[in-house]
């Protein structure tokens, strides 16, 4: 969605079209979902957090600073929220459950994983899980930036203003993440 | 270039975001050392590996995902309602306060203008009555006050004969009376408008 759709689009949304907030959501909803359920490791958690997303939007849609990129905020509303969800999640810790849409039993999403259904049969599923793994020991900010990046479609420029600091700050953790992924896998291959 | 400037111009480069231009240069480098495309393919390789992590949907099935957004959707309009509601009501609140405001300015100037009214018929009824005061003192005056210099000669005349009662035509006698006598034939020379030929009989005097 380029900047002046998206423009056309908020100012829809502020006069109160319901569709155009149908079409936000269809725009946006799977990057934000992607990237909130990879950093809670909850589906359900990740799907309220996003829906909180949304409704932070219809807030505050009018004190919107439009010369921000709209991906930019919009991220950056879920990352404060995820942050405050994990911070009230070390206070009460929540287990990370999902439920198996065939049998409807609750799962743990790395249990979820682990059951290959219904996963993409062109990715290796342990590779899969051990990537899952690997980005589960990044350090916080470091997996984020990756996550932003894959999961929310974020370009690195956007990623840098959303999290406000340097582009170079930005590269230079991806690349490192990225380093310490590659060990991992290397690792997990040579063990196997 | 540095190490650290390369790397990150080799992640932007594999993730597309690197100018024409910077792109151009990346290239010349890269093809020029072998070290730096040793180092670029290594990074191209992470990259891909991040891209290897399966989408969304292959973890969840399309109508779980449809479901969901169709949860966000409802309770965007939900929200959406009763903003529209809250901001209805603001407005009519607004309006209320707005037009309220106006009834109490037009209230206010009308009693402004009625004590005003009010308080000029006071004045005028007062001019009114000080000016009929005047007049009364005036006409008062003015019948008391037989000499003045336009009272016509008639009026003089009779108020000079209101004045002798008779009497003084009778005694003929005294300095004051002849005075009188004479101002009478003097009187009687001047034409009196109205009065047959202008001159007033002598028997009317007498």
């Amino acid at each position: 969605m380029d900047g002046q759709a998206v423009t056309v689009l908020l100012a829809q949304c502020q006069a109160g079209d319901k569709s155009a907030w149908d079409a936000l959501v269809d725009g946006y909803w799977q990057r934000l979902y992607g990237f909130a359920w990879r950093s809670t490791k909850n589906r359900d958690l990740a799907h309220d957090l996003v829906q909180e997303t949304f409704l932070r939007v219809v807030q505050k849609l009018e004190r919107y600073d439009h010369r921000d990129k709209f991906d930019a905020w919009l991220f950056r509303i879920l990352v404060n929220l995820i942050r405050d969800q994990s911070r009230s999640r070390v206070r009460r810790p929540v287990r990370s459950t999902v439920v198996d849409s065939s049998t409807g039993a609750e799962m743990t999403d790395d249990m979820a994983a682990r059951t290959g259904q219904p996963f993409d049969p062109v990715h290796h599923q342990e590779d899969v899980q051990r990537l899952y793994e690997a980005l589960e020991q990044l350090p916080e900010i470091d997996r984020q930036v990756l996550l932003l990046r894959h999961y929310g479609e974020m370009p690195f420029k956007d990623i840098a203003k959303m999290l406000h600091c340097p582009l170079g700050t930005v590269l230079a953790r991806a690349h490192r993440a990225l380093g310490k992924l590659r060990i991992t896998m290397e690792v997990g291959h040579e063990v196997e | 270039m540095k190490s650290n400037k390369f790397s990150q111009a080799c992640l932007l480069d594999v993730s597309g975001e690197l100018g024409a231009e910077a792109r151009g240069i990346l290239r010349d480098h890269v093809e020029t050392y072998p070290a730096a495309m040793l180092e670029y393919d290594q990074i191209l390789l992470r990259f891909k590996q991040l891209n290897a992590l399966p989408p969304l949907e292959s973890h969840m099935d399309q109508v779980s995902l449809e479901r969901m957004k169709q949860q966000v959707k409802d309770s965007i309009h939900e929200a959406v309602h009763q903003q529209q509601k809250t901001a209805r009501w603001r407005m009519m609140r607004r309006w209320f306060y707005r037009s309220m405001s106006i009834a109490s300015g037009v209230a206010a100037a009308v009693v402004v203008m009625a004590g005003i009214y009010i308080v000029r018929q006071h004045i005028q009824a007062h001019q009114a009555r000080v000016m009929d005061a005047e007049n009364t003192f005036q006409e008062m005056a003015e019948s008391h006050l037989p000499y003045q210099a336009n009272t016509p000669i008639r009026l003089i005349r009779t108020r000079i004969e209101h004045f002798g009662g008779g009497n003084l035509f009778d005694a003929q006698s005294g300095a004051g009376s002849a005075g009188i006598m004479h101002l009478f034939k003097a009187l009687d020379k001047i034409p009196i408008p109205g009065t047959e030929d202008g001159v007033p009989q002598a028997d009317n005097i007498q």
